[in-house]
């Protein structure tokens, strides 16, 4: 696939430096692009787009400064750029996610906690089931909480990639946990993993 | 100083996160090592998190990853 991209003097940028700063970054983009795209083709298509949108931007880079942030930024403007047309799928309204959801579930259907109760909710859940409940989220909440659960950055990294202050992504993220419980619970409960709560 | 229960809570996700100060982060410690009710909660989140960080991570890296993105770099 090839990648859109500014007319710059990319062929001027030492190619083995880049490539030095970008291969001990490939292994956590390739996860977080696969999560943010859906499945490995669309993963590996974006991060090789993305790695060529970097390559041609590399002069821009100042060394020094944080190479995985920049990079992962690039990465997630390309995939939005492509899904400019897909209409919203989030389902889940903030209103109707407390915190502490799949605890106070846990709670009401009686599992005792000493126990692994996470392991009885969430235990057949695989990475598409997550996938599934992210995709259920605003966007801005899915990107952060993608971001931080598959690259493990601390809230000032994340703010760097996603280029918003820190308490956005403090809040964002706290939020979309509270959301992302709710949504994993429905889908236990779609799937039948755990009882489903009886209508009122 | 010690925090009661609201005020841990509201400390949770940073805490889980270790995004309290050190200062912090000894207070809800603190608080977690005398209250059942609120290290049981703690427990359980930390489990989710975990297993919601483990099972995205969960992703198997392809042997030849980095020779298809760099000869896709050489093609451009």
């Amino acid at each position: 696939m090839m990648a859109d991209g500014p007319n710059v003097p990319w062929a001027v940028v030492d190619r083995s430096d880049f490539e030095d700063q970008l291969r001990p970054v490939l292994p956590l983009a390739f996860r977080f692009a696969v999560r943010l795209a859906g499945d490995r083709e669309a993963g590996m298509d974006l991060v090789q787009d993305a790695s060529l949108l970097a390559f041609r931007s590399f002069h821009q880079f100042v060394p020094g400064t944080n190479f995985k942030a920049w990079f992962l930024r690039i990465l997630m403007h390309r995939f939005y750029r492509t899904r400019q047309s897909e209409e919203r799928r989030s389902t889940v309204a903030l209103a109707d996610a407390p915190e502490s959801y799949l605890y106070l579930q846990a709670k009401r259907i009686g599992l005792p906690m000493k126990s692994d109760p996470v392991e009885v909710i969430l235990g057949k859940a695989d990475a598409q089931m997550v996938s599934d409940a992210l995709v259920r989220l605003p966007a801005e909440y899915r990107e952060t909480a993608t971001l931080h659960f598959v690259t493990e950055m601390s809230y000032a990294e994340c703010a760097e990639t996603l280029e918003v202050p820190v308490g956005t992504i403090r809040s964002r993220l706290h939020r979309a946990r509270r959301l992302l419980q709710v949504s994993l619970w429905e889908i236990a409960e779609e799937r039948g993993y755990v009882p489903a709560q009886e209508s009122v | 100083m010690n925090l009661n229960c609201e005020e841990t809570y509201k400390r949770m996700q940073d805490y889980l996160d270790r995004e309290l100060s050190p200062r912090e982060m000894a207070l809800v410690k603190d608080h977690l090592d005398s209250c059942g009710i609120c290290s049981e909660e703690f427990e359980f989140e930390l489990r989710v998190l975990r297993k919601i960080g483990r099972t995205l991570s969960d992703t198997e890296i392809p042997s030849d990853l980095v020779e298809r993105v760099f000869a896709s770099l050489g093609s451009s």
